[in-house]
């Protein structure tokens, strides 16, 4: 296996999984690459499509890789934006080679990984929100309380989070967004230290798809890799009362 | 909550002792904590002075005051006999509050003013102390102060109470006999962290590698460490390491629910079939040790995710103590779980005892035999039932009872 790519790609794909895991298990087979990883608590789960034109070189059979991302986030810190990357598979080695610089690792049983089953939802609701706004929306609730509550309506979508004294709300009719589909007002609450973390790593994207249900999880679908992949985000919601 | 230990002292201060002197139970406890630490006092003065004979457990105590000059010094109860049990934490948990006061606060503490950096190249004075901090049985001596010693017993939430003490001029020790996997581990150049782990997997009690770390018989640069100190860091240093294992482990079965009701507190431990995430919760309500003035109860709580805490938890040592009483046994059933301690301290709680005793009592609940359920609700509605204090105290009170509340996940929304 020879995988060729820019180096701002693979620290996108691996920010993004180290806001719920710490060890993944990639796939990758003609198509291109692709990884699935649900958090501990098993309140969010991320999965990742890559095509192979992301890829400045893509040499591969078909491969499951299990790979520790502590490590490869601490290669990452070794490169500068621009650089290249090149990944080969050596039995049991995995190894990286950026510049003059070799690191390889070892990689993980991937019988120890597991795979989480994505979960089959009924979304009803759904906008199209420049990824800016829905940042602002997240930061501005993420002082205030642990929890942020996202609603859509026929005729806007709404992000509001209620502390003890403070408050914060972000409205944004229909007509400033890319798209908007409901027919009921659907409403659910999120742990907001998820969404602050998954913000953070987002890089390519300009704008997320949101779909929701009413106390229901929320799928959040964005680009990766400069729009030659794609992620889907699940993060299930918080309900009041008992 | 720093101010914890000098909670007795406050009060006095405050004069609501000097007008109860203990007759009136102004404070709320059923026993005046001022009265028992005086009479056993009392006690060993008694037998007190500047020339004492006495077999050491054998004991030793590191002061934190001044450091890194610190004071340090044998333990020395003003009696011969087989003392073992009297510096044998895991020992005590059945023995009830006054009894074990009395025992403790007869223990005479010889001091020295060393530097910490002397483990390392230690005069005899220090080599002896180090050799009796790896030492299981009695060591009958002799102990010469410069006065008879008197002074303040140490009472406090971390460390276990100590008795008077006194400057002392000179130690004679009969033969002293060291463990011989300490002993070992003394020779190996092996670092503190190892060394700790290394002994506890030997199946060495907790309190006897507590007792000769902190004499900085560990360690490649191995410095004294104030015993207080040295109990969290060995709590901390073994938990952390099961709980490395247990992340390794299948998940429980089903959700199950320990007890254990010792020395005027009640311990209650959740587990859930979850991955790995761990809570102590304590409740004091009015009139309880801590919270002697206050009108509604108060809950304090220290929290880790999966992925484990990198700050000093909130509420002391205990927090690593129970961690360590749950771990073992999750290691033991080869299985991982959601843990959440309940503690609950009851009025007749008259005085802090240290923190071995949140690792006994919790132990002494994973010893006991659990009640099994078929459903996570269940088991936490049991689980709250056992106190005093109301469910929604707890709830409110604690991170992980929250989330388990009001937190869904992914799976919950599986369509089948």
């Amino acid at each position: 296996m020879r995988l060729k790519m820019d180096i701002k790609d693979l620290k996108e794909i691996t920010n993004l999984l180290l806001t719920l895991v710490s060890e993944a298990k990639f796939e990758v087979n003609g198509d291109g690459l692709s990884v699935k990883a649900v958090d501990p608590a098993h309140v969010a789960m991320i999965v990742i499509n890559v095509s192979r034109d992301a890829f400045l070189e893509f040499d591969t059979e078909e491969e499951e890789l299990g790979v520790d991302l502590d490590k490869v986030r601490d290669i990452l810190k070794l490169a500068s934006s621009g650089d290249i990357v090149e990944i080969s598979k050596d039995g049991n080695k995995l190894t990286f080679l950026i510049g003059n610089l070799t690191r390889s690792m070892p990689l993980i049983d991937t019988s120890a990984l597991s795979v989480p089953k994505v979960p089959n939802l009924v979304l009803p609701a759904k906008v199209v929100i420049p990824l800016k706004e829905f940042e602002h929306g997240i930061k501005a609730a993420e002082s205030i309380s642990d929890n942020i509550t996202l609603r859509i309506t026929p005729t806007e979508f709404e992000m509001y989070t209620q502390g003890d004294e403070d408050e914060a709300r972000l409205n944004i009719p229909r007509d400033m967004l890319k798209d908007l589909s409901c027919e009921e007002p659907v409403k659910s609450m999120y742990p907001v230290d998820y969404l602050v973390k998954l913000v953070k790593a987002i890089d390519s994207a300009d704008s997320v798809t949101i779909y929701m249900g009413t106390d229901y999880p929320i799928k959040l679908e964005f680009e990766v890799t400069g729009g030659k992949g794609k992620a889907e985000y699940l993060l299930a919601p918080r309900i009041e009362g008992e | 909550m720093k101010k914890r230990e000098n909670l007795v002292e406050q009060l006095a201060k405050s004069g609501t002792c000097a007008i109860c002197k203990g007759t009136k139970m102004l404070c709320g406890k059923s026993e005046c904590p001022l009265l028992v630490r005086y009479y056993s006092m009392l006690k060993t003065k008694r037998k007190l002075s500047a020339n004492m004979e006495g077999s050491s457990p054998p004991g030793v105590f590191v002061g934190r005051y001044g450091y890194p000059k610190v004071n340090v010094g044998p333990l020395i109860p003003p009696f011969k006999g087989n003392t073992e049990y009297m510096d044998i934490q895991e020992n005590w948990i059945n023995m009830n509050i006054e009894n074990f006061v009395d025992m403790r606060t007869s223990l005479v503490r010889g001091m020295k003013k060393v530097r910490v950096e002397d483990a390392q190249d230690p005069d005899y004075f220090l080599l002896t102390l180090q050799e009796m901090s790896m030492a299981e049985k009695h060591v009958d001596s002799e102990a010469i102060f410069e006065k008879v010693p008197r002074g303040r017993v140490v009472v406090g939430s971390d460390v276990q109470p100590y008795g008077p003490a006194g400057k002392i001029e000179k130690f004679i020790p009969d033969t002293i006999k060291v463990n011989a996997k300490i002993e070992k581990i003394y020779y190996d150049e092996l670092p503190a962290r190892d060394s700790i782990l290394h002994l506890y997997n030997e199946g060495v009690r907790f309190s006897l590698i507590q007792r000769a770390f902190s004499m900085g018989t560990m360690g490649v640069n191995c410095k004294l460490v104030p015993t207080r100190w040295s109990i969290t860091a060995v709590d901390d240093t073994i938990s952390k390491n099961l709980v490395q294992k247990i992340k390794d482990f299948p998940l429980i079965d089903k959700p199950m629910v320990f007890k254990s009701n010792k020395m005027g507190n009640i311990f209650v431990v959740i587990l859930l079939p979850r991955h790995w995430s761990y809570e102590l919760v304590e409740a004091w309500y009015p009139g309880t040790l801590w919270n002697p003035y206050g009108k509604r109860t108060f809950m304090v709580s220290s929290h880790e995710f999966y992925e484990g805490r990198k700050d000093y938890a909130e509420i002391g040592g205990c927090y690593y103590a129970a961690r360590l009483a749950v771990g073992e046994k999750l290691v033991k059933m080869r299985r991982q779980a959601e843990v959440i301690v309940l503690r609950e301290a009851l009025p007749d709680y008259i005085m802090p005892v240290g923190v071995w005793h949140v690792r006994e009592n919790v132990r002494n609940a994973m010893r006991s035999v659990p009640r099994i359920f078929e459903d996570e609700n269940e088991a936490v509605s049991y689980a709250l039932s056992q106190f005093n204090i109301p469910k929604k105290a707890w709830i409110e009170g604690s991170t992980l009872l929250n989330r388990f509340l009001h937190q869904r996940r992914l799976e919950d929304f599986e369509i089948h």
